[in-house]
């Protein structure tokens, strides 16, 4: 029942695919991979609008948005993403599958070539990004980090992230800082791009109704990039042995605290009790049936939302919830409680069976989502080990109690931190 | 009685359809090679039903936010709460109010008969008890709290507020702490017999199923349950005057970057079927060819610093209200606000153009292919559209029959300086 990406190498691109008649639609996403560093991190933020401004044959953005709606509404849309410590750009294209048309005009071979034509063949001007281009787009990202604040949810996730991990590389935001922002040039951005094209590596992925012969000579006509050597992504560290709690209270005009909690879990991706991590997530705080929601909320309604999640390749969990001011000390007291019973292998058989059908379920259900398919198989490239969602399932199944339990000792609270309001008292 | 099919060839799709003797309609989508199944099950009640003759014939006014409450409190039962019973099989419960109504839904990949027999019995089982609700009131708190918190949501609002004088559209989903304060079980239960009778209601299910199963699940347990015999339910509006209620509203929030929401009300309302669809796309299209992304204003705007990604525009229309809505972030919500009213003015001097109408056209037929990938998608507006009368699937067909005609004729319609409002929050 579910769908299996082939893989396959073209003009040295890996190239992932799913030929299937399951949708109306066909999807291409592309991703290209760069360590996170202070320095150019902000430059990799940058560089997916910058390339959606123009390029040689579609010069404006307006142009290249009619002739995605001259695709019949094609949607072309970037995003940048923080998978351990490693940055990665993604460009998702969206085209309609001619057959349902009236009009039968090639859409996927059109898709493929503007996609390959937005990264190849940007808009230059004197050999460089086009200034007007790099220019705007660094404004608007300069507005877009100023505006994390105005989203209290995300900011305290941002916030706590900083905290946490103030001497590793992934405490760095996705999408920048302001102090880098001010350094780039259409110059030093060209330059960095240059580098990224020739040596990050890059996977390309399509899942639609496309014959493979037919899907792979069209990447193959359209798609080449100048490779001249791939650089190496070293896997981050999650051994970390939190020595002492550290708690953050911050101040703002809020009408509800957010408290979010940093847990390190000293478990990564490849590791073999990743998937019981997964599980106790699950049971913990990642489900309507979980423990922190049961307990927070059902019992005590000191929230309606509380949740927990894992990062997969740092080792990190991040617990939210959205409180009264005043209820800080005892929310605080119920979650680190509910850790504990977890950890002490206070789980029932019925949590254990709720949580592996839940997380059974989330799979198959991403197996009808092409652009989830895709991110879940990328996971795997970045954790260095592929594993078929049957191969995950069976795991899943395999876990056990004591292994949730043993999962969860490893589960350390890092950081506590709470934005709270400027009225409340000093004690929170 | 048994099933009708309903096929969409050029979508490659087949719907099933049948209402059962108690007035339930029951509509099934195959989908084949999915692994999900996604049903909702939803009443037309929603946060401007707060005025209406009850089950048992009297006039009764209920305090702002009770269908959303009522919609938490379904999820309780006797034995403890139903997500409980949910996760067993391995399904993802939710539920959401609109303004219009109340949807319970879950979608899964195995165990779908389960899975359905549990919708079904939680949505026509309430259990309320002043404890029980008294509990939700925290909960609920903690929800309205996080919305006030959010900016978009405070601009949305605060625009519909501007829109309205009278029509409970106007007030927050959810109501206010106060408002809540004031539910009880007995008021709880007076909503619950008043609209969730199976003749106000509608089941959509979508996914990798056997219709003619589906049906036989459905009836065996519809038969099983009695219900009061349907009654018209009557809902009593106050006569809402044409104009804004208010030209601007201004909302302090702190905010680093102003959120500004604008538009027009609509007052050729009470529609409904393919004269309602047809207002609703071309509409739509008339906004995109305006302003949208596409539009070379679009672009100067955002050279100029006035809008960002987050610029969209909207149309909405049921049966008792409807606006568009244009808006986003920005640096200076003033100067926005002004050239978008030159940029309509200028249109209404010069025209439209009929490449530009074209072009939308085909983004939107592409976008609604898009759409019905999701199950979501599918099962959501179907009902939303069904509950107006309108089939979600005659989208294509009409998008299709639009003039350029239909176009300016909503340009000079919809497009009133007296109907016209704003909303800043900053």
């Amino acid at each position: 029942m579910t769908d299996q990406f082939q893989s396959t190498r073209i003009n040295q691109i890996p190239v992932h695919f799913i030929s299937t008649p399951k949708y109306k639609t066909n999807f291409i996403s592309l991703y290209i991979r760069q360590p996170l560093t202070e320095e150019d991190h902000t430059k990799v933020a940058l560089l997916p609008s910058v390339l959606k401004r123009g390029t040689e044959k579609y010069p404006t953005a307006q142009r290249i948005r009619q002739a995605l709606d001259d695709l019949y509404g094609a949607t072309l849309s970037t995003d940048v993403v923080k998978r351990g410590e490693e940055q990665v750009m993604i460009f998702r294209l969206q085209l309609a599958n001619e057959k349902f048309l009236s009009d039968r005009e090639p859409l996927f071979e059109k898709g493929i070539q503007l996609l390959s034509e937005l990264i190849i063949n940007p808009r230059l001007e004197n050999g460089v990004f086009h200034n007007r281009h790099v220019e705007l787009e660094k404004d608007l990202l300069e507005r877009k980090l100023s505006q994390v604040k105005d989203d209290k949810i995300k900011y305290a996730n941002k916030r706590c992230i900083e905290e946490m991990f103030k001497t590793e590389p992934y405490r760095l935001y996705p999408y920048g800082s302001k102090d880098q922002l001010e350094h780039i040039t259409p110059g030093t951005l060209y330059q960095f791009y240059q580098r990224v094209l020739n040596t990050h590596p890059v996977d390309l992925f399509i899942v639609g109704d496309v014959h493979k012969d037919y899907l792979l000579e069209m990447v193959d006509k359209h798609f080449k990039l100048p490779r001249t050597g791939l650089i190496d992504i070293p896997r981050p560290s999650v051994r970390y042995r939190v020595a002492e709690e550290r708690r953050v209270v911050e101040k703002t005009k809020v009408a509800q605290g957010k408290l979010h909690i940093g847990c390190r879990t000293q478990t990564a991706y490849g590791d073999d009790d990743y998937i019981a991590l997964l599980v106790f997530n699950g049971l913990f705080g990642g489900f309507s049936h979980s423990k922190l929601f049961r307990h927070v909320r059902e019992k005590e309604s000191l929230a309606y939302y509380v949740t927990s999640n894992i990062e997969s390749h740092k080792g990190f969990m991040m617990i939210m919830s959205g409180i009264d001011f005043k209820h800080y000390d005892k929310t605080v007291q119920i979650i680190k409680e509910q850790l504990h019973q977890t950890a002490s292998g206070r789980i029932t058989e019925e949590e254990l069976n709720q949580t592996k059908a839940m997380l059974i379920n989330q799979i198959k259900e991403a197996n009808d989502q092409p652009f989830q398919l895709m991110d879940y198989f990328f996971h795997g490239i970045v954790g260095g080990l592929k594993r078929s969602s049957e191969e995950l399932i069976a795991a899943i199944q395999k876990v056990s109690k004591e292994d949730i339990q043993h999962a969860a000792q490893k589960v350390q609270v890092d950081t506590i931190y709470f934005l709270t309001s400027e009225e409340t008292g000093d004690q929170s | 009685m048994s099933a009708q099919k309903l096929v969409f060839d050029q979508l490659q799709e087949t719907l099933h359809y049948e209402q059962l003797p108690n007035g339930l309609e029951v509509y099934v989508l195959p989908k084949q090679g999915f692994n999900k199944t996604y049903a909702t099950f939803t009443t037309k009640f929603g946060s401007i039903d707060n005025h209406f003759i009850s089950h048992t014939g009297e006039e009764v006014k209920v305090p702002d936010g009770i269908a959303h409450f009522l919609e938490h409190k379904m999820f309780e039962e006797e034995e403890g709460d139903v997500f409980h019973k949910f996760s067993q099989y391995g399904a993802q419960a939710n539920a959401f109010t609109s303004f219009d109504m109340t949807a319970y839904l879950f979608s899964c990949t195995d165990h779908v008969h389960k899975n359905l027999t549990t919708l079904l019995d939680f949505v026509q089982h309430p259990y309320f008890t002043d404890q029980n609700v008294e509990k939700e009131k925290g909960i609920i708190e903690q929800e309205i709290r996080m919305y006030q918190d959010n900016p978009d949501w405070r601009v949305y609002f605060g625009f519909i507020e501007a829109l309205y004088h009278r029509l409970p559209v106007k007030i927050d989903i959810a109501g206010t702490v106060d408002s809540i304060r004031q539910i009880n079980k007995e008021l709880l239960y007076i909503c619950y017999e008043t609209f969730y009778h199976p003749s106000n209601m509608l089941l959509f299910v979508v996914g990798n199923v056997q219709p003619d199963d589906i049906f036989a699940l459905v009836k065996e347990n519809q038969a099983q349950k009695s219900f009061q015999p349907a009654r018209e339910i009557k809902r009593l509006f106050e006569k809402e005057p044409a104009p804004v209620a208010k030209k601007r509203h201004e909302i302090e929030l702190n905010v680093d970057m102003p959120k500004i929401s604008m538009g027009y009300k609509e007052t050729n309302v009470d529609l409904e079927g393919k004269a309602m669809l047809k207002q609703e796309l071309s509409t739509h299209i008339l906004l995109e060819m305006i302003i949208g992304p596409t539009s070379s204003v679009y672009e100067q705007l955002m050279e100029e610093g006035l809008i960002d990604e987050s610029f969209g525009i909207d149309y909405n229309l049921e049966q008792k209200y409807g606006f568009s809505i244009i808006g986003g972030n920005s640096k200076d919500p003033d100067k926005l606000l002004e050239r978008v009213q030159e940029v309509i003015a200028e249109v209404q001097m010069k025209g439209l153009s009929k490449a530009d109408f074209e072009r939308n056209r085909k983004k939107k037929i592409g976008h609604f292919l898009k759409a019905l990938n999701s199950p979501e998608f599918i099962a959501t507006q179907f009902t939303r559209y069904k509950f107006n009368h309108i089939d979600l699937f005659d989208i294509i067909p009409v998008l299709e029959s639009l003039r350029f005609e239909d176009i300016e004729e909503r340009l000079a319609e919809h497009i009133h300086e007296d109907q016209f409002a704003v909303c800043i929050v900053k």
